[in-house]
C-alpha cells in the first residue's frame, strides 16, 4: 500500500482513540473525500477492522447506527514503521482527552 | 435514508447531497454506505444543534463534509471497475488459449475496418493544410443524355474560359491537364517526365513548397510564358543539380519553356505531387514537371464541351461574399447560356470540394452513379464485413465457453452476484480484449507501414494523429466492438439462474444462436470468397484479352509520332522491315490507357431515340491485321478508297455531310439491334448533335463487323466503333511474333533511335501498359483476397473454438449412441454434417447478394468473365473444406473415444 502523509495522519488519528469518521476528519483536518477513501483501503489491506455501534445508541439518537473503525495488529505495526519518516503527525494529531470505546452492536 | 420533515434545513441538505452521490456508488454497497453517512451527519448535525450553532455556519460546516461523499463514492465505483480489470486479466490468463484466439480475430477484423476508414479519412484531408484549402472546390460536369460517360472530374477546356468571363466574383479560375508522359530535353540529354500543363492561377490556390525560385512570389511563377516548375528529384536527374531556376528545356513538340522554379517534397495528401512525395493521392497531379498552359499540345482543338481533358478549380472569395451554395445555384444558369444547343445536350456543372478529387474518382470505379453507393461506403462495408466475422466469432466463443462455466456462474450468483454485476464484468472483459486486440491491429498496423515505407508512414501518421476524429472514431470503435462482441454471451451469462445452471433449456437457445453466428461468419465470408474468384477470373479474362496469350505480343510505343515529329508512314516502313516485326499500325489514343473517347450514338435519326454511349477509335488501315481482330462481316478499312478516310475534325466538330465509313465490333450490332452482322452491313448509325434536330444527325455507315476488342479496359461495357485516319492515328502499335521477341525490340530501339535521336523511345507491352494504367484493379483484387482471406480464416477459427467446446459438451451423447450401436464412422459423419449444416445454408443465403453485387462490379469492364456457378461453388467447397480440416481431428477423436470411458467419467 502506498503510504502517504495523509494515510499516516488517519492511522495516527486512529491510534490516537479517533475511531468515527467524522471524528478523524476533525483529528487530522482532512477532508472527507480523503478519509474515508483511506479507511476504505485500510480495511482491505487488514489495517483495521470496522463494526457498527450498537442499536440502541443509535435508536436512541434517532439516526442510523455509526460504524467504527480499530486499528489491527498490523496497521500498530505499519504506524510504528512509518512513525521515523512522519514524525510531524504526533504533533499534529491531537490527543483524546479520554479514549472512548464505542458499544458494540 | 429516511428524511423527515422535523429535520432542519442543514441536515435536510446534507442528506439530499448524500442521496445524490449513492448514486455512484456499486449497488451492492449503497444501503451500508448510506447508513455509514447518513449516521455520521445526523450524529454531527446534533452535536451542532446541542453547542447552538447559528444555522448558516451549521449549514456550511455539514455540507462541506457531506460533499466528501461524492469522493468516497468515486473511489467505491473505480474500486469495483478495478476489480472488473483484475477479473478480466485474470480470467484471459486462466484461458490464454481462446483469449489469444479472440484477440487476434478481432484484431484482424479491426486492421481491416480502420485500414477503411484511414484510407478515406486521410484521402479527405487532402491539402487541409493549404491557407486557401477550405475555398478550394473543383467543378465537375455531368451528361445527363450519357449517364454512363466516366470521369466527371475531368471537364472540357471551354469550362475554365465561361467561368472566368461569368464569374468575377471568384478569386481565381485554374485548369491543370491530368500528367502525361513527355519528352523533355536538354542539349543531348533527354528523359521521359510526367507533365502538367496548368493555368498560372493554379499556383495561387495551392502553395508549394519551393526550393529555388525565380520570383519571390511562389505564385507568380507560371504567369510568364513558356514557364515551367520542375521537381528536385527530376532536376538533378536531367541536370545533376538543383540550381536549375533560368535554364531551358525542351518538350516533346520542340517547344521551349524556363524554369522558374524547383519545388520541394509537397506535404501530402494533396492535389499536387511529385516523385518525392510520400503518400501521393491517387488521381492527382502527380508532375516532374509543371509547364504553363500556353505551351500545352493543343489536345482539344475542337472547342467542344463534351471533350473532357482538364481538372477544372475554381477559389472562392476569402471574404465569404460569394458561397459555394450560391455558385452552385448560378451554375445551371451558367449551362444553360454557354453550352451552345448543337453542342451536348443535357450538361450540369457543380463545383466539389478539391479535396473530394479522389473519392469522385473511385466512386466512378465502383460504379457509384449507378448504385448510389460511394467508394468510401463500399470500402467501410468491406471492412466491417470481417470485422463482424471477428465479432461474431468472439460472441459465439465467449458463448460457448460461458455455458461450459454455467456451474461457476450459479456459484457466484448464490453467493450473492447480482445479474448486472455479472453482465458488466463481462462487458469488461470484452472491453479490455478490444483494448489490447486494437492495440495489436494498431501496433501491427503501424509497425508494417513503418517497415515497409517508413516515408509513407510518416505522412500518414503526420496527417491522422493529430485528428481529433480519429480519436473519437477509434473510442466509437472500441465501445462498439465491445457491445457487438460481448453483449450477448454476457447476457446469456447474467441470465443464468442460481440453481438452475444445468437446464437445458439455456443452453439449447445459446447452441441455436452459436449456430446462427457460425452461420453470419460464414455468410459474410462465403460473400468476400466469391468475391475474390470472380475478381481474380474478370482480371484474368481481361488481362487474357489483352495480352493474347499464346499469340504475338503487342508493343505500344507510347511515344507520340507528332510529338516526336516523326513521319509516320516512314516508322511504318522501317519497323515493318524489321526482324521480328510482323505487323505495325496506329491509333489517336495509347491502348489500354485511361484515355476516354465516347460518342452517342442511335440506330434512329431521331434525336429523341434511345442513344448508347459507344467507345470511338480513330485506326489506320492494318490495325486490324496488326492486332489480330477478326473480320466478322464485310470488310475493314481500305485505304485506296477515299471514302473510307473519315475527316476527323469534322467528325469532332460535329458536322460533314456525307456518310463517315465505319467498322463496328459485335457488340455493337447486339446494341443496335441489327439483328446480326452480316445483317449490320450498309446500315447507318446516327451521331445527334442537337436536341432540336435543328442541325441534321452525323451518320456513319457499316462496312464491316470485327470480333469484340479491349482497348479500354473499364468502358463501361460501351460498344466499340472505328474511324480510318491514318493522320489522326499517332501512336504507334507494333506486333512481334512471338519466337523472336529480343531480337525484334533490339530492332525496334535502333530504328527509333535512327529516326528520332532526341527523343527517347518509350515502349511498354500491352499487359504493361494495362498495369501502368490501371493498377488499381491490381489493388481491387488483393484488397478483396485479403478480406476474404481474413474473413475465412477468423471464422475457422472460430469454429474450432466451438468444436472444441461442443466436443466436450457432447461427450455423454456420443458415448451413448455408441453404446446403442453407432459405429465410429457413422458418429463423425453425423457431427461433420452437424457442423457443416450453418456454413451451408450461409453460403446458400448470400448467394443472391455476392451474385448481384457481383453483377454490378462485372458491368464496369468492357470484357467480361462470365458470372458463372464456378465462384460460388469453389467458395462453398474452401469454406467446406477448411472447415472440414479445422474440426476433423477433434470429431475424429470423439468418434473414436471409448463410450465405457467417457461414461464413467460423467
Amino acid at each position: 500500500m502506498k503510504i502517504t502523509y495523509s494515510t499516516v495522519l488517519v492511522l495516527e488519528a486512529l491510534a490516537r482513540g479517533y475511531r468515527y469518521g467524522f471524528d478523524i476528519l476533525d483529528a487530522t483536518n482532512l477532508p472527507s473525500g480523503t478519509v474515508y477513501p483511506i479507511l476504505r483501503r485500510f480495511e482491505d489491506e487488514g489495517l483495521v477492522t470496522s463494526e457498527w455501534e450498537a442499536q440502541g445508541i443509535a435508536t436512541r439518537d434517532q439516526r442510523p447506527p455509526r460504524r467504527y473503525y480499530v486499528l489491527t495488529a498490523d496497521g500498530k505495526k505499519l504506524l510504528a514503521e512509518t512513525a521515523d519518516r512522519y514524525r510531524a503527525t504526533h504533533e499534529i494529531v491531537p490527543r483524546r482527552s479520554r479514549a472512548l470505546k464505542p458499544t458494540r452492536g | 435514508m429516511v428524511e423527515r420533515h422535523s429535520d432542519p434545513l442543514p441536515l435536510r441538505m446534507s442528506l439530499a447531497i448524500l442521496h445524490a452521490a449513492s448514486r455512484v456508488v456499486p449497488r451492492a454497497l449503497r444501503d451500508k454506505w448510506m447508513r455509514e453517512w447518513e449516521a455520521e451527519v445526523r450524529h454531527r448535525a446534533r452535536v451542532l444543534h446541542r453547542h447552538a450553532k447559528p444555522q448558516w455556519q451549521e449549514q456550511v460546516h455539514l455540507m462541506k463534509q457531506s460533499s466528501g461523499a461524492f469522493a468516497d463514492a468515486a473511489f467505491l465505483r473505480r474500486q469495483l471497475i478495478a476489480h472488473y480489470f483484475t477479473a478480466a486479466f485474470r480470467h484471459f490468463r486462466a484461458h490464454k488459449v481462446v483469449s489469444g484466439v479472440n484477440v487476434m480475430c478481432l484484431a484482424m477484423g479491426l486492421t481491416c475496418f480502420i485500414v477503411a476508414w484511414a484510407t478515406t479519412a486521410y484521402f479527405a484531408q487532402a491539402d487541409a493544410r493549404q491557407a486557401n484549402a477550405s475555398r478550394l472546390y473543383i467543378v465537375i460536369m455531368s451528361d445527363a443524355s450519357s449517364p454512363n460517360a466516366p470521369v466527371p472530374v475531368v471537364s472540357p477546356r471551354l469550362l475554365a474560359e465561361h467561368l472566368v468571363a461569368d464569374f468575377p466574383e471568384l478569386d481565381a479560375v485554374a485548369r491543370a491537364t491530368p500528367p502525361t508522359e513527355i519528352p523533355v530535353s536538354v542539349d543531348d540529354r533527354s528523359l521521359f517526365a510526367d507533365a502538367v500543363f496548368a493555368d498560372p492561377p493554379l499556383l495561387e490556390m495551392f502553395e508549394l513548397p519551393m526550393l529555388h525560385a525565380a520570383a519571390r512570389e511562389a505564385s507568380t511563377l507560371l504567369e510568364a510564358p513558356s514557364s515551367a516548375i520542375v521537381s528536385r528529384s527530376f532536376a538533378l536527374q536531367l541536370f545533376g543539380t538543383d540550381r536549375v531556376v533560368g535554364r531551358t528545356v525542351r518538350l516533346a513538340g520542340g517547344e521551349s519553356v524556363t524554369i522558374n522554379g524547383v519545388v520541394g517534397a509537397i506535404p501530402q495528401p494533396s492535389q499536387l505531387s511529385t516523385a518525392e512525395s510520400a503518400g501521393a493521392l491517387p488521381f492527382g497531379l502527380r508532375f516532374d514537371i509543371l509547364v504553363s498552359s500556353d505551351v500545352e499540345p493543343a489536345r482539344d482543338s475542337t472547342r467542344r464541351w463534351t471533350s473532357r481533358g482538364y481538372y477544372t478549380y475554381v477559389m472562392l472569395p476569402s471574404d465569404g461574399s460569394f458561397a459555394v451554395d450560391a455558385f452552385n445555384d448560378q451554375l445551371d444558369a451558367f449551362a444553360g447560356r454557354n453550352v451552345s444547343v448543337d453542342d451536348a445536350s443535357d450538361l450540369t456543372f457543380r463545383a466539389r470540394p478539391a479535396a473530394e478529387v479522389t473519392q469522385l474518382w473511385l466512386d466512378q470505379l465502383v460504379g457509384a452513379n449507378a448504385t448510389g453507393i460511394s467508394s468510401t461506403v463500399v470500402l467501410m462495408i468491406l471492412g466491417a464485413l470481417v470485422l463482424l466475422v471477428a465479432c461474431f466469432n468472439y460472441a459465439n466463443l465467449a458463448t460457448a465457453q460461458s455455458l461450459t462455466h454455467a456451474r461457476e456462474i450459479a456459484v457466484r450468483r448464490m453467493l450473492g452476484a447480482e445479474r448486472h454485476q455479472i453482465f458488466v464484468q463481462y462487458l469488461v472483459e470484452g472491453f479490455v480484449l478490444t483494448l489490447l486486440a486494437l492495440a495489436v491491429a494498431v501496433a501491427c498496423m503501424g509497425a508494417t507501414i513503418l517497415v515497409v515505407r517508413p516515408a509513407v508512414f510518416a505522412a500518414i501518421a503526420g496527417v491522422l494523429l493529430p485528428m481529433k476524429q480519429l480519436w473519437v472514431f477509434l473510442a466509437a470503435l472500441t465501445v462498439g466492438v465491445t457491445l457487438c462482441s460481448t453483449a450477448y454471451p454476457a447476457l446469456v451469462l447474467c441470465r443464468v439462474p442460481p440453481a438452475a445452471a444445468h437446464r437445458a433449456r439455456a443452453q439449447d437457445r445459446a447452441r441455436s444462436f452459436s449456430s446462427l453466428l457460425v452461420g453470419l461468419q460464414f455468410a459474410f465470408s462465403g460473400f468476400l470468397l466469391v468475391a475474390v474468384f470472380v475478381t481474380i477470373a474478370q482480371s484474368t479474362a481481361l488481362e487474357r484479352a489483352i495480352t493474347n496469350p499464346g499469340g504475338d505480343p503487342i508493343v505500344v510505343i507510347v511515344n507520340s509520332l507528332r510529338e516526336a515529329a516523326l513521319d509516320r508512314e516512314l516508322l511504318k516502313t522501317e519497323l515493318a522491315g524489321q526482324t521480328g516485326v510482323s505487323g505495325v499500325s496506329s491509333i489517336d489514343f495509347i491502348p489500354w490507357g485511361t484515355s476516354f473517347r465516347f460518342a452517342d450514338l442511335s440506330p434512329s435519326e431521331d434525336p429523341s431515340a434511345a442513344q448508347v454511349n459507344s467507345s470511338q477509335e480513330i485506326v489506320d488501315p492494318s490495325f486490324f491485321d496488326t492486332m489480330g481482330i477478326p473480320i466478322v462481316a464485310g470488310r475493314v478499312f481500305d485505304p485506296a478508297r477515299a471514302a473510307d478516310t473519315a475527316d476527323v475534325d469534322a467528325w469532332l466538330r460535329g458536322s460533314g455531310a456525307a456518310d463517315y465509313n465505319v467498322v463496328i465490333d459485335r457488340a455493337m450490332v447486339r446494341r443496335m439491334g441489327f439483328g446480326s452482322p452480316d445483317n449490320a452491313l450498309g446500315k447507318v448509325i446516327y451521331r445527334p448533335v442537337s436536341d432540336s434536330g435543328s442541325t441534321p444527325p452525323q451518320r456513319l455507315r457499316v462496312i464491316g463487323v470485327v470480333e469484340d476488342f479491349v482497348l479500354q479496359p473499364l468502358n463501361f461495357g460501351a460498344p466499340m466503333f472505328y474511324l480510318m485516319n491514318p493522320d489522326a492515328a499517332v501512336v504507334p502499335v507494333v506486333r512481334i511474333a512471338k519466337e523472336n521477341v529480343a531480337t525484334a525490340l533490339a530492332r525496334i530501339d535502333e530504328t527509333w533511335a535512327r529516326l528520332a535521336p532526341d527523343v527517347p523511345l518509350r515502349r511498354r507491352f500491352a499487359n504493361e501498359q494495362y498495369e501502368a494504367a490501371y493498377g488499381l484493379i491490381g489493388v481491387i483484387d488483393k484488397v478483396f483476397a485479403t478480406l476474404g482471406g481474413l474473413a475465412c480464416v477468423i471464422a475457422t477459427m472460430g469454429l474450432m473454438g466451438i468444436s472444441l467446446h461442443t466436443m466436450r459438451r457432447r461427450t455423454k451423447e456420443i458415448a451413448v449412441r455408441k453404446v446403442n450401436g453407432a459405429t465410429a464412422r457413422q458418429v463423425l459423419l453425423m457431427l461433420l454434417a452437424d457442423f457443416s449444416k450453418p456454413i451451408v445454408v450461409a453460403n446458400l443465403a448470400v448467394w443472391p447478394i455476392a451474385w448481384l453485387v457481383m453483377r454490378g462490379y462485372l458491368s464496369l469492364f468492357a470484357v467480361r468473365s462470365g458470372l458463372s456457378w464456378m465462384p460460388f461453388a469453389a467458395s462453398l467447397m474452401i469454406a467446406l473444406g477448411v472447415a472440414w480440416v479445422a474440426i476433423g481431428a477433434q470429431i475424429a477423436r470423439a468418434a473414436r473415444a471409448s463410450p465405457t470411458l467417457a461414461l464413467r467419467r460423467d
